[in-house]
This record gives structure tokens, C-alpha cells and sequence, in this order.
């Protein structure tokens, strides 16, 4: 039976973590002087004939530094960032609508109804409108209908006056908040909206779900339960709907995916975010992007400066990749894996590989042509042994301008 | 290791031993998981880890003339990183926790005769052990890991970090028992599934 120690040292020693190239390249900082690689010679170590002692010297003066949390671009694939911000193959039409969502504001109210004491019935716009859409105007003007004053009393509190204001964003869903006149400082206030809601206190909040012309009524009641009430009409606008397309091209011809977004209507104002990087204002666009989720957000405002925001994840599939080969067997001479050549690299733009053997830094193989490696060393007749580590260094430009750069070892088998 | 293993290895430490950027990068990149896990054991976070692998590994390149080929490379690189990792403890200057040695003793063997459901130990997810781990105080993760992981007794751990036999004894026992306090929600958890 396993006790408590073993479980947690199995547990802890069987543990691994992912590469990180951000590592190397901050230990590669550290260790090296700015100095090219590989070396063509067979360079004895800089440290040979150094005491061992002056070896942990200089190790340990360097272990005891503060190292640079510096992240450094690998410079292998571009960083997120690069991606929505510089990516070079986007294309983009514009739209006309402007990205203006309403903020809070004061907000247009049409009396219908106010029983103040004497028997009259108004029916006026109560306050100054901050909006100035056509559509506004067509729904305020569409409520104004009187309705009958019954319950109109004397009260004796003539400094008091039987109004109220209302705040917000006129779109559905949105928090509006209605507020009593500051002369009422006594009695009780109920709200009734549209006939149905009942909300008390000074100030009440209520959101409208639909849009539309909504009843918003105030009832004063003074200490003696003497009633007054005041019934004012809402315009309540629609909030945009997105019709949202999201379509990566089949066509893999670079090593990032082109990536179509697009939103109907076109006439509405779009604000994109790709991984929470802004990636522009049009209803439709399309990014190049390297494979892996995304998370697309995308807040449209409407011609009455509604806004509506929709999150979805998106996986783009893997482009254009480059396969290199991990070995081959150059010596048998079978006609079976005799060469070595990274397969795909026929549809880049440019490319250069250099295949180095590991044990002394010597450049064994080097092309910028759809020329493979048979084995032999560069400038020599020598054959590259059974066994022999190689590791190749690709570098190659996509058909899109992107460049990738990296390093794979190579097995003589 | 088998032969072809050792083959290749002997060719990386060569690399290395040439300074060889592209043999180094190898030779990271193919420790890297496994030695990064140690780090992480001796730090409180990942960026601290990175920091001891990062110290480790210039002393690794730096002294690797000193490897002779006698025994395993990993091995030797896997002395170099925990070493690193305590001298950073070092560094930090925290004094060991000290408590009464005799009755940490006693919740120590306690603690090891407790642990009767073993399956529900089994399911704890390995990222959650390391968690635990890292949570411990400085003293407490270092003595917990030498003894447990690295296999060093008391008399070793108490010369390496220049602390009493008694007090190595105590942290140890103390860790255990702080470790089994931070994982008791997900064992009861695991248990009730």
C-alpha cells in the first residue's frame, strides 16, 4: 500500500510541461553574445582552458543577476497582437453608419394625462430631447392621445408639484429610471407601468423588454390619502439584431487561414474585437489568422443608437504546413527515403534551409532550391554516418508574405 | 536508457560542450518539461520557476566541460537545477519555521498511517498536487521536497540549508500536514463522486 509521501512524489514526477520557445530565447539572450550560428569551424570552447573554479565564478555571479522578464517575440510566428492589428491581407468596405451608441440622458416624455387639482387635461412634451432621429419623432408624435381626468382633487399642497422625469437608454433592455419632482418630499409615490407594474418610492427603475410605446404613471398620495397622478408615454426603441457570418476559406495557401467576418445589416455600425484586440468598425472584413480558438465579439448600434453585443468562439483550422521529414537512410541505397526534404516548401514563396550536424556545428547541406539532401556533406565527399544527429533550420515566406522560421532534428538511420 | 538514447546524447553534450547554440537549444528544449516540473516545486509560481531553470541551465552550460560522461547527463543536470533551486531559497532568506519537533513527529507518522482510501488519492489531478505544493511555506516546500522527491535523510537536509536535524524533522512533518489541510476540499470532493 502506497502511503502518503509516495502518491505525491508518483503524482509530482510525472509531471511534464510543454516546450516554451519564449524560454530558450531568454536563456539564448543570456548565454550568448550577439555572434552568428552556426560556426563553420571547429571551434574549441571559449571556456577551454578556463579553471573550473572561474567557471562556477562566473556561473554563479551570473546565477545571482536579476534576469529580465523581458518576453521576447520568437520571431517563428507573429504574436497575437501582430495578428489583429498589422495583418496585412485584410480588406475592408466601409459602411456608413457611425458607431454612436446612446449614454444616458434626460429623456423625452409625452404627457398624456396630468390631474393636478384643476379639471384639465394636457397632453405636451414634458422635456427636452437629447435624440434627434427622424424615427424618434415618429414614435413620440404617435402617442399623443389625451386621456379623461377622473380623479381630481383639492388638495392644500400647492407648493407641490405632480411631475416626474425619466433617465436612461431608450432601448429595450435597457435600465430606465424614473424620478418623482424634488417638490414632493412627503406622501407616498407609486408607479404603473403600462397598467401592469407596480413600483413605490421617489424614484423607481424598470426596464422595458419590448420596444414600442410603454405607459408610465405616477400617483401622489398626501398624508390624508388624497391622490394625484400624472400618466406620461415612453418611446422604447429596438435593439439591432446581428446576422452574424463567420467563414474560414478552404483555399490553404498560407500558413494562416483567411478568416471572412460579416454582419447584416450592412447599415448598421459594427465595433469588432478579436481576442480582446479591437479588429475594426465595417460589416465586414476578412483577417488571416493562425489556427487555434478565437473569441469574436461584435457590438452593432442601430439608426437609433441602439447597441447589441453577441460573443461567440470560433475555431480556425490549421493553413498552409510545412512537414519535414525527422530521418532518412541515405546509405542503403535502396531507392527507399535516400533524401531529405521538407515536404510543402514547393509552395512558399521563398524559403532557405541549412541542415547543421550537431556535433560540430557544420553546415552539412544548405539550398534555396526544390534540391533535397542525399546525405552528402557540403563541400566534401564525405556521407553524412548511420547514427549522425543533423538538425535542420527552415526558414520560409508564404505565398501571404508571412515568414516561419524553425528548427527540426534530423535522424541518419 | 538504451544505446541509441545515449548516442544521441553524447552528440548533444559534445554540441554543448562546443557551445554550440543549435546543440543547446536541443538539449533545453528536450529537459525543459521535465526540469521545469522540478522548479516548480521549489517556487511559488511559474515565473519563479522559470527564473531557478533559467539560472540552472547558464550553470549547466557553463560547467558542462565538468561532465565526464560518468553516469546519467540528466541525472547530473537534475543536481545542477536543485541546486540552483536551493540556493535561491538561500537567497530568499527566510528562516526555516521552527516548531516543537516531538509533536510535528507524531502528526507526521499520524498523517502516513491516515491515508487508508488510496484510490481517492489516486484521482487527485496532478496540476492540483503541484498547487498544494507550491502553497507550502518556503521552509516547508524545500525540506518536503529534498525528503520526498529527492531522497535526501535529515542529516543531508541539514547541511544543505544549515538548519537542525530537529527542525528539518518538523517542517517535513508539518508540510505533510499542511499539504493533506489544502487538499482535504477536493479529496472530500473526489470522495463524494
Amino acid at each position: 500500500m502506497k502511503n502518503f509521501d509516495d502518491i505525491i512524489k508518483e503524482k509530482l514526477a510525472s509531471q511534464e510541461f510543454a516546450f516554451n520557445e519564449n524560454a530558450w530565447l531568454r536563456l539564448e539572450k543570456e548565454l550568448h553574445a550577439p555572434k552568428s550560428e552556426p560556426s563553420n569551424s571547429f571551434n574549441t570552447s571559449l571556456f577551454a582552458g578556463v579553471a573550473v573554479s572561474s567557471i562556477f565564478a562566473i556561473a554563479l555571479s551570473i546565477s545571482s543577476l536579476p534576469l529580465s522578464k523581458e518576453k521576447v517575440n520568437d520571431g517563428y510566428q507573429v504574436s497575437q497582437k501582430e495578428i489583429n492589428v498589422n495583418e496585412s491581407s485584410k480588406k475592408e468596405t466601409s459602411t456608413k453608419a457611425i458607431f454612436t451608441p446612446q449614454e444616458e440622458h434626460e429623456i423625452e416624455l409625452l404627457v398624456v394625462q396630468q390631474n393636478t387639482g384643476s379639471n384639465k387635461t394636457i397632453s405636451e412634451k414634458s422635456t427636452s430631447s437629447k435624440l434627434t432621429t427622424d424615427s424618434e419623432k415618429n414614435v413620440s408624435n404617435a402617442g399623443n392621445t389625451a386621456v379623461s381626468n377622473k380623479n381630481d382633487l383639492s388638495l392644500d399642497e400647492s407648493h407641490i408639484t405632480i411631475d416626474f422625469v425619466a433617465s436612461g437608454i431608450q432601448c429595450e433592455g435597457k435600465a430606465i429610471k424614473f424620478q418623482a419632482n424634488e417638490s414632493i418630499t412627503k406622501g407616498e409615490v407609486e408607479w404603473i407601468i403600462d397598467d401592469l407594474y407596480v413600483l413605490n418610492g421617489k424614484k423607481a427603475e424598470y426596464k422595458f423588454e419590448i420596444p414600442g410605446e410603454h405607459k408610465a404613471q405616477m400617483i401622489y398620495t398626501n398624508s390624508k390619502g388624497e391622490k394625484k397622478e400624472v400618466v406620461k408615454l415612453i418611446s422604447i426603441y429596438s435593439n439591432p439584431k446581428i446576422d452574424l457570418n463567420i467563414t474560414a476559406e478552404s483555399d490553404l495557401s498560407c500558413f494562416n487561414r483567411a478568416v471572412s467576418f460579416s454582419a447584416l445589416p450592412s447599415s448598421n455600425a459594427y465595433k469588432w474585437q478579436i481576442n480582446g484586440e479591437s479588429a475594426g468598425s465595417n460589416a465586414e472584413f476578412e483577417r488571416r489568422l493562425k489556427a487555434g480558438w478565437y473569441n469574436i465579439e461584435i457590438t452593432s448600434v442601430n439608426e437609433f443608437r441602439c447597441s447589441h453585443t453577441e460573443k461567440v468562439s470560433y475555431e480556425v483550422g490549421e493553413g498552409l504546413s510545412i512537414f519535414t521529414p525527422t530521418g532518412f537512410t541515405p546509405n542503403r541505397a535502396d531507392g527507399t527515403n535516400d533524401t531529405w526534404f521538407p515536404v510543402n516548401l514547393d509552395k512558399m514563396a521563398s524559403f532557405s534551409v541549412k541542415v547543421i550536424r550537431l556535433v560540430n556545428s557544420e553546415v552539412a547541406f544548405e539550398t534555396q532550391e526544390l534540391k533535397p539532401w542525399d546525405g552528402t556533406i557540403m563541400n566534401s565527399n564525405e556521407r553524412a554516418r548511420s547514427g549522425e544527429l543533423f538538425v535542420a533550420q527552415i526558414m520560409a515566406t508564404d505565398e501571404c508574405g508571412k515568414t516561419q522560421k524553425f528548427q527540426q532534428q534530423i535522424t541518419i538511420f | 536508457m538504451g544505446m541509441w538514447q545515449k548516442h544521441e546524447e553524447m552528440q548533444l553534450v559534445e554540441g554543448c560542450k562546443r557551445e554550440s547554440r543549435i546543440a543547446q537549444k536541443e538539449l533545453f528544449s528536450k529537459l525543459y518539461g521535465r526540469l521545469l516540473s522540478i522548479c516548480m516545486r521549489y517556487s511559488d509560481d511559474r515565473d519563479e520557476a522559470e527564473d531557478i531553470l533559467q539560472n540552472g541551465f547558464i550553470k549547466v552550460f557553463k560547467s558542462i566541460d565538468n561532465y565526464k560522461g560518468d553516469g546519467s547527463f540528466e541525472g547530473w543536470v537534475k543536481r545542477i537545477i536543485v541546486n540552483t533551486a536551493i540556493d535561491n531559497y538561500r537567497r530568499k532568506k527566510i528562516r526555516p519555521v521552527v516548531t516543537d519537533t516531538e509533536l510535528t513527529d507524531r502528526m507526521g507518522d499520524q498523517l502516513e498511517d491516515e491515508l487508508e482510501d488510496e484510490s481517492v488519492y489516486e484521482k487527485i489531478p496532478i496540476s492540483a498536487v503541484m498547487e498544494a505544493v507550491q502553497k507550502l511555506s518556503p521552509a516547508y516546500k524545500t525540506v518536503f521536497n529534498l525528503y520526498v522527491l529527492e531522497g535526501y535523510n535529515h542529516n543531508e537536509i541539514s547541511e544543505t540549508l544549515g538548519i537542525s536535524v530537529g527542525t528539518s524533522k518538523s517542517n517535513l512533518s508539518k508540510a505533510r500536514f499542511n499539504l493533506k489541510k489544502i487538499l482535504t476540499p477536493l479529496i472530500e470532493r473526489i470522495s463524494q463522486e
